[in-house]
C-alpha cells in the first residue's frame, strides 16, 4: 500500500489562494484538506465538500464535477473563488506527486 | 426609523471578541438585541485565521507563546491577521439582510460587502483618508490595503467583522505568521509596505481611536441614512459571549483544520 500526502498552492485570479492537501492510498483519495483565504457560504458546506471526495481516484477528470455536486448539495455559495478553481488546486496536487 | 445601536466595547482578548460578534449575531437573528455597530481592539495582541485556514500552515505558534500573541479561528473566512494591541480598531457590523437592503439596496454576498464597505469608506473620508472599497474584501488607499473585512451569516443575519490599521509592525507579523517561504529579509518587509498602508501613513499619527470610533460612527450612520444610538451589550449578550468564548478558545476548534 501506497500512502501519499500531496499538497498544492493555487492562486486564483483576483488574490484568493486555494492550499489543497491530499492523503492518498494507491490513488484513491482518503482526505481532503481545501484550505484558503477564500469565502463560502455557510462555511460547514467546505467539510461537505471535502468527504465528497473521498474514495474518488486521484486521476478521475470528474475531480470538478464531485466538487460542483457537492456544492449544490449543500447550497454553497462561494466568493472569491470558484469551482473550477478547486478543480485546478485538486489538479495541480495531484500532479504534485512524483 | 428604527435606530440602530453602537456598542464600543473597549479592549478584550481574541476569544472574547470573537466571543461577543457571534453572541450578537445569534441574538439579532432571534431579533432580541437590535442592528449594531460594535468597535474594539485587541488585549492581548492575538492572530486570527479564517474559518478555512490550516492553523499550521498560516501560524507559527512557537513565537506566538514566546511573544505572548494569542490565536484564534474565526467563524468568518478570508485571510489571517496580526491584531496589534493598540495597532488597529476593529468593527463588527450585524445585522439582518433585510434591513440592511431596505437601507442600501444589493444583489447578492458581494453586493452586501460592497454596501457595508462604502459606509466605512465614507467614515475614512471623514478622516482624510483616500480609501475606496476594493473587490472581494477590502479597502485601499491609492492601490493600498488599510482595511479587510469578512462576512458570515445565520439565518438571513449578516456579521461582517474587520480592522482599520493605525499603524503596521511588520516584524512581528511575519514572526507570528507564516507569510512566505522567504526570509524575513528588508526586501519582504518592503514589499508589505508596498501594499498595506495605515491611519498614521495616511492622515497623521495625531489621530486617535477615538477619531476613528467617531468617524466610522458618522460614515453607517449617514451611509444607511440610520441614527446610531450610544449602548451597552445586553447581559444576554455578556452570558451567551462568555459560553462561545470557551469554544474560540479551545483547542478544538483552533487546530479545527
Amino acid at each position: 500500500m501506497i500512502h501519499l500526502q500531496l499538497r498544492s498552492e493555487y492562486k486564483v485570479k483576483g488574490g484568493k489562494l486555494i492550499k489543497v492537501t491530499l492523503e492518498v492510498e494507491n490513488d484513491v483519495i482518503k482526505k481532503a484538506l481545501i484550505a484558503g483565504d477564500f469565502f463560502l457560504y455557510p462555511e460547514d458546506a467546505i467539510e461537505h465538500i471535502e468527504r465528497s471526495l473521498v474514495g474518488a481516484s486521484l486521476n478521475s477528470s470528474d475531480l470538478e464535477y464531485i466538487v460542483a455536486k457537492a456544492v449544490k448539495e449543500s447550497g454553497a455559495q462561494l466568493l472569491g473563488f470558484s469551482i473550477n478553481d478547486i478543480a485546478e488546486a485538486l489538479k495541480l496536487a495531484s500532479q504534485s506527486k512524483v | 426609523m428604527l435606530a440602530w445601536r453602537f456598542l464600543d466595547t473597549g479592549e478584550g482578548d481574541a476569544y472574547w471578541n470573537m466571543g461577543l460578534d457571534e453572541a450578537i449575531l445569534m441574538l439579532r437573528s432571534e431579533d432580541i438585541v437590535p442592528a449594531t455597530l460594535r468597535v474594539y481592539t485587541w488585549n492581548p495582541s492575538a492572530v486570527s485565521i479564517g474559518y478555512f485556514q490550516s492553523l499550521e500552515q498560516e501560524v507559527d505558534l512557537d513565537a506566538c507563546k514566546a511573544l505572548g500573541v494569542d490565536v484564534v479561528r474565526r467563524i468568518t473566512g478570508g485571510g489571517a491577521v496580526y491584531h496589534e494591541r493598540d495597532g488597529e480598531l476593529t468593527y463588527s457590523l450585524i445585522v439582518s439582510e433585510e434591513e440592511l437592503r431596505a437601507k442600501r439596496f444589493f444583489d447578492d454576498i458581494q453586493g452586501s460587502y460592497k454596501v457595508i464597505c462604502e459606509a466605512l469608506v465614507l467614515g475614512l473620508r471623514k478622516l482624510g483618508v483616500n480609501a475606496e472599497f476594493k473587490p472581494v474584501n477590502d479597502i485601499i488607499v491609492n492601490g493600498r490595503k488599510i482595511s479587510g473585512n469578512a462576512q458570515t451569516r445565520r439565518r438571513g443575519v449578516i456579521l461582517q467583522h474587520g480592522t482599520i490599521l493605525l499603524r503596521t509592525d511588520i516584524p512581528t507579523m511575519f514572526k507570528v505568521l507564516k507569510v512566505s517561504k522567504e526570509k524575513v529579509s528588508d526586501k519582504a518587509i518592503k514589499a508589505v509596505e508596498d501594499r498595506v498602508t495605515t491611519i498614521y501613513r495616511e492622515v497623521s499619527s495625531n489621530i486617535t481611536l477615538g477619531d476613528i470610533k467617531d468617524a466610522l460612527r458618522g460614515g453607517f450612520s449617514e451611509y444607511f441614512n440610520v441614527d446610531i444610538r450610544a449602548s451597552t451589550p445586553t447581559q444576554a449578550e455578556l452570558d451567551l459571549a462568555l459560553e462561545y468564548r470557551k469554544r474560540f478558545a479551545s483547542w478544538s476548534w483552533i487546530a479545527k483544520r
